[in-house]
């Protein structure tokens, strides 16, 4: 118990390389402090509980796998990230039950979601919890690249630079492709 | 520039990204264009609809679930490498290892070889001896000990 205190103490970079020499409490303290943000990725990524929690595990096992691979100095959230995308895309081909979402269906025209009963203010037919789960169906439906910028973006609060350092991107492309998402998805929502 | 060009000012815009001189452009430019103040407009609208989707909470047993599965790769991967290690150890004399077994393996299959011969020839000896034994002429051996068989045939004696 003593050792986990020190251990929250520390960074995540030194908890890292802790983590690649089987330090068990190191994984304890990095699963408290990042496992709440993979899951909230990965089920706005999929919209699928389940997967989303197979993406939280697997991107635990990749950490711990990967992590004498991590160079010192380098962001550890960027890192982070881009693990966590990574297994996002993998998990979610590799699933059999590939649901509302489908990476093959994304590159084509996104599925338009149904307009919602006339109001005279539009921003307002969103406010209730059936239009916030349509408001994530049409992120889900987003292609790929544009999804996983507004997710880091819009929901992680991650800035272009650090979004562009996770997709191997530059940041006028990372704003480029934040543009057409919001295009996209006032579309969808018939905003 | 373009109408769809302003629109990175206008997302720049809206990021607190633009620097005075391009802030001063945009804001020109919006006093003059009807669609891209519609534009502006109707992404600060959508920024603050993604903001009003709940933030989704992570189930209660996640957490814990996780750190076992980890931890049961951390403890396999650790018995590997001890296996691994203690192996390695001898790694320099493995074709020492191996000749000696060879030898060893070799002298006992000679040595079975040895044991084994004389138990076959006895248990070959014993078959026939009990051969006789059930023909009744235990203790026999020469011709004389078949005569039995020739005397009660015939009735009498020689
Ligand atoms: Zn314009």
């Amino acid at each position: 118990m003593a050792r986990q205190a020190t251990m929250n103490a520390q960074s995540d970079e030194d908890l890292i390389q802790a983590l690649g020499n089987g330090d068990e409490n190191a994984l304890r303290v990095l699963v408290d402090r990042h496992s709440a943000a993979i899951y909230r990725f990965s089920i706005r990524f999929t919209g699928d509980e389940s997967l989303a929690q197979d993406i939280a595990q697997e991107v635990f096992l990749r950490l711990y796998r990967h992590a004498r691979r991590f160079v010192p100095g380098t962001l550890f959230k960027t890192w982070l990230f881009t693990i966590v995308r990574n297994t996002s895309i993998d998990l979610a081909r590799s699933y059999t039950y590939r649901k509302a979402y489908s990476l093959d269906e994304y590159s084509q025209e996104p599925e338009r979601t149904p307009p919602l009963d006339a109001d005279p203010d539009p921003e307002e037919r969103y406010l209730s919890e059936e239009s916030a789960h349509r408001v994530a169906q049409a992120v889900q439906s987003l292609p790929e690249k544009q999804r996983t910028a507004v997710i880091l973006r819009y929901y992680e609060g991650l800035s272009a630079r650090e979004i562009a350092g996770i997709m191997r991107s530059t940041v006028a492309s990372v704003e480029s492709l934040l543009v057409r998402a919001k295009r996209s998805l006032l579309k969808l929502l018939e905003l | 520039m373009s109408c769809r060009k302003w629109q990175i000012q206008i997302y720049r815009l809206h990021e607190g990204e633009l620097d005075r001189e391009s802030e001063a452009a945009l804001l020109q430019h919006l006093g003059t264009c009807a669609s891209c103040r519609a534009d502006a407009e109707r992404f600060s609208q959508i920024d603050r609809v993604l903001q009003r989707v709940p933030e989704p909470s992570m189930p209660p047993f996640l957490a814990e679930r996780i750190v076992t599965r980890v931890i049961e790769q951390i403890r396999e991967d650790s018995a590997q490498s001890t296996l691994r290690r203690f192996f390695g150890s001898f790694a320099y004399f493995r074709p020492a290892v191996a000749g000696t077994i060879l030898i060893l393996g070799i002298g006992l299959g000679v040595l079975t070889g040895l044991n084994l011969s004389p138990s076959i020839n006895t248990r070959s000896a014993g078959s026939s001896y009990d051969v006789l034994t059930l023909a009744g002429i235990e203790g026999g051996g020469s011709d004389s000990s078949l005569d039995f068989i020739w005397t009660d045939a015939d009735g009498g004696g020689r």
